[in-house]
């Protein structure tokens, strides 16, 4: 009794740390150069979006998640890089987010799985800021359980 | 070990990696590449029509002025300038001539007469946009020019970009 007890009390923490360490959030990829490069007379420079990747986060096997993004370094001055999430009805998404060196939720109260739901970014630039040469920034996307 | 302190050993493991599954966080990450080219747009409003029809005795023809054409720019350079120029001479004796407000920072040349040659409009536009700002055109006529036909003439503003 005491053995069987002992097994099922190892296989519980197995199946627990196993789901713990597993992935919890990914990627489809990196989206392509976004380039500003037009304007209509009179106005600031047009924005530019993509929207071709994608995010998956799994199943939080108790509580929920937040998804938060974050730059490896700041915008040029004039430059602004936001992004948006979709999600499904697991979760709530916070809309379009300036990106900035300091992490902000995305998407909260994240309840069940996320399959490829979109992320949408968003270039946009004030006369201001000039030309930019090409340039990178890593956003990190972090899912984290929610307290 | 007795029974109670096996349990207890179990519970405290259990307890532990709650901890550290509660504070664990994953990450993924994207890179984004981005770029501004220079950017360098004008734009007018307006068709104006100018007839000049009346003098003051002894005098040359009165001038006539047209006024409620705007103009609008924007570029992301520095130093950019607008020029303006007509595809075909004006009859002999008249003068077309355009005056274009400057942006905040920017320089106009004035009343200019227009030809075939792009002159200097603007000068000094630097990294700004700015919309609908007044274009006032002006058609004189000496006496010799005699009597002139309706005509047209198309007015083209070029922005040329700075640094």
């Amino acid at each position: 009794m005491l053995a069987s007890a002992r097994c099922a009390a190892v296989v519980a923490l197995a199946a627990f740390w196993s789901s713990a360490s597993q992935a919890q959030i990914t990627v489809s990829g990196d989206p392509a150069l976004m380039k500003i490069s037009a304007a209509v007379a009179g106005g600031a420079p047009t924005s530019v979006s993509n929207a071709l990747t994608t995010y998956t986060v799994a199943k939080p096997a108790s509580g929920s998640w937040t998804v938060t993004a974050q730059l490896s370094a700041a915008m040029p001055a004039g430059v602004t890089l936001t992004i948006n999430l979709a999600v499904s009805g697991v979760a709530v998404s916070a809309g379009v987010v300036t990106l900035t060196t300091a992490p902000v939720n995305v998407v909260t109260n994240i309840r069940g799985k996320i399959s490829a739901k979109s992320i949408t970014y968003s270039l946009s630039a004030t006369t201001a800021a000039g030309v930019v040469s090409s340039q990178t920034r890593r956003v990190t996307l972090t899912a984290v359980a929610a307290p | 070990m007795k029974t109670s302190t096996k349990i207890s050993i179990v519970l405290a493991t259990v307890v532990a990696l709650s901890a550290v599954r509660s504070a664990s966080a994953q990450t993924a990450t994207q890179t984004v590449t981005f770029q501004v080219t220079a950017i360098n747009q004008v734009a007018v409003t307006g068709a104006p029509s100018l007839v000049i029809n009346a003098a003051v005795a002894g005098s040359a023809p009165t001038s006539v002025t047209a006024a409620g054409n705007t103009w609008s720019v924007t570029t992301n350079q520095t130093g950019a300038m607008i020029t303006a120029s007509i595809p075909s001479a004006m009859p002999a004796g008249l003068t077309l001539s355009a005056n274009l407000v400057a942006p905040a920072g920017a320089t106009s040349t004035g009343l200019t007469a227009l030809g075939t040659v792009a002159v200097n409009v603007v000068t000094g536009i630097t990294k700004q946009n700015a919309a609908a700002m007044a274009l006032t055109y002006q058609l004189d006529a000496t006496a010799a020019a005699g009597v002139v036909g309706s005509a047209t003439r198309v007015v083209t503003y070029t922005i040329t970009g700075g640094v």
